[in-house]
């Protein structure tokens, strides 16, 4: 299309950033905030929903077996929890694993003594120990095993996990309704921010206008400079970011609670989710500034 | 080079700037248009560059059709001819170079063919010193030089100036009038729009006087060669 004026054009979008320092320094500074501010929401919500993961990972539920199952029925047992779904994990705590179990927990040899007489008759019954892969199935698979045949009882922390999905629930609608609200307001600002550029340029565009130029080459340098303005706050962002999230997760790492130790291990390391975020900056910027101009520096092409 | 016959234009608000306009110029003219401010001269410069269309009637413009002209050929068409303003209008963030440049920029010549004829045209216009400024530290005379510059880098055969003088010193607008004159020479056509009727008193041109969007008097009446 610009067979001798491609170098040209892009040239005079790299000028006019420089010679529109203050309106270019101002749309990077609006840029950047907004990516910053939906990023750090962004790494917010998926560290709370790992910290969530990592606190539904307790769900263990215990299944007690009959005493008087016999091997064939536990085996049976075994094989229909095997095959339901929604089961995680699952372990088998016979009779004798139990003991031992419990023998090692109190640990003094002379306290075991008082055992020996159950050695022929132990006490304890066998059980089923497993995890549920999602607290929103917990209820159900509960309800299941506890009608399943040799089942004496199903122990769960029930109450525990209506609670933590309550609050799960909670974060995921706030987290979208925050990200939502900041997308609204970013793309207000953006497009402002791009609307009063080009006004402050209008005239100029008029003046190439009457000088013969088309509208494809008056709105080339403005692509040119959106698309630079775009990657510069991108980059800026990201690394913003990445300092931010470093500095936050080492205190969070060397915080003396208890609390927020345990939160340490369920971080999301930033270099996990580092390349769609660089992406989605960059693709995100460029799209607005190029759209934005586009759409603004057309209004004052009709002269 | 320019024709307009029974050049109409009524504006959306109630105003009729041109009322029944006939007017033809021949190639190699010189000619003045006064007025009083809201006679019609703006609107007779937009219809000339083809900002604005007229309600009724025919506008010719360097043998193109202004009426009948798609909105994508209207840069091809502003090409043909120069233009100044009385306000200038040169880019504030271009140096003198490149605002004269940038007409040359806009048709897509070769670099190097922008390269020598930038110089030649700011020479000619005594602009030589003055290639690296920016607008704004230069006279309004010289601003006015240097759009005048970026008006006939591309060698156009039609000038249209709107008040080139209006923003100038009265002696220097003298030396405007002067350079206009010596371009004429050259076979340009030249339509200046002033109300300075001094000017228009010592160069002896053919004038043309409108009031309220009619033309009362044509020293050189329609057809004059």
């Amino acid at each position: 299309m610009f067979k001798n004026s491609f170098g040209y054009l892009v040239r005079e979008g790299l000028r006019n950033i420089r010679a529109n320092r203050q309106m270019s320094v101002a749309s990077i500074g609006v840029l950047i905030a907004c990516m910053v501010l939906i990023g750090g929401a962004l790494m917010l919500s998926l560290n709370i929903n790992s910290l969530m993961g990592y606190v539904e990972s307790f769900n263990e539920v215990v299944v007690w077996v009959e005493d008087d199952l016999g091997s064939v029925g536990t085996d049976m047992l075994r094989d229909t929890i095997q095959d339901m779904p929604n089961i995680a994990s699952w372990q088998y705590v016979s009779k004798e694993d139990a003991l031992n179990e419990l023998s090692e927990t109190l640990g003094s040899q002379s306290f075991l003594e008082g055992f020996e007489q159950y050695a022929e008759e132990n006490p304890l019954p066998a059980s089923f120990r497993l995890k549920v892969d999602s607290l929103e199935n917990l209820p159900a698979t509960v309800a299941a095993l506890g009608e399943l045949p040799g089942v004496e009882s199903v122990e769960s922390s029930n109450e525990v996990a209506t609670t933590l999905m309550g609050i799960k629930t909670a974060i995921h609608v706030a987290g979208l309704v925050i990200a939502s609200i900041l997308m609204v307001v970013s793309v207000i600002i953006i497009a402002n921010t791009v609307r009063v550029t080009i006004f402050n340029r209008r005239r100029e565009i008029s003046i190439m206008k009457y000088v013969g130029a088309t509208n494809a080459f008056i709105r080339f340098p403005f692509m040119v400079e959106s698309t630079v303005i775009g990657l510069i706050s991108a980059v800026a962002a990201f690394g913003l970011l990445w300092l931010g999230t470093h500095f936050m997760y080492r205190w969070v790492g060397q915080s003396a609670s208890g609390w927020l130790q345990l939160a340490y291990q369920s971080l999301i390391p930033f270099a996990s989710i580092a390349p769609q975020m660089l992406l989605g900056f960059v693709v995100a910027g460029v799209l607005f500034g190029v759209v934005g101009s586009f759409i603004f520096v057309g209004k004052y092409l009709r002269v | 080079m320019i024709d307009l016959q029974g050049v109409t234009k009524t504006y959306p608000s109630g105003v009729c700037a041109l009322d029944g306009i006939d007017l033809h110029i021949e190639k190699g003219e010189f000619v003045f248009v006064v007025g009083h401010s809201g006679a019609g001269k703006s609107t007779l410069i937009k219809m000339l560059l083809r900002e604005e269309v007229p309600n009724a009637g025919e506008v010719t413009v360097n043998g193109r059709d202004l009426i009948r002209m798609k909105q994508r050929e209207i840069p091809y068409f502003r090409r043909t001819i120069g233009v100044v303003f009385q306000d200038f209008r040169l880019i504030p963030t271009m140096t003198v170079f490149d605002n004269v440049a940038f007409a040359l920029q806009v048709t897509g010549v070769p670099r190097r063919f922008i390269r020598r004829r930038v110089p030649y045209i700011l020479n000619l216009l005594g602009l030589d010193e003055k290639y690296k400024h920016y607008p704004p530290e230069l006279s309004g005379g010289e601003q006015q030089r240097v759009a005048l510059a970026r008006a006939l880098v591309n060698n156009p055969d039609l000038l249209i100036a709107d008040e080139p003088t209006g923003n100038i010193d009265p002696e220097l607008s003298y030396e405007i009038v002067e350079l206009l004159d010596e371009i004429n020479k050259t076979g340009t056509t030249i339509l200046m729009v002033t109300h300075e009727h001094e000017l228009v008193n010592r160069f002896h041109h053919r004038t043309v006087a409108l009031e309220k969007g009619r033309i009362i008097r044509d020293s050189g009446g329609v057809g004059r060669v």
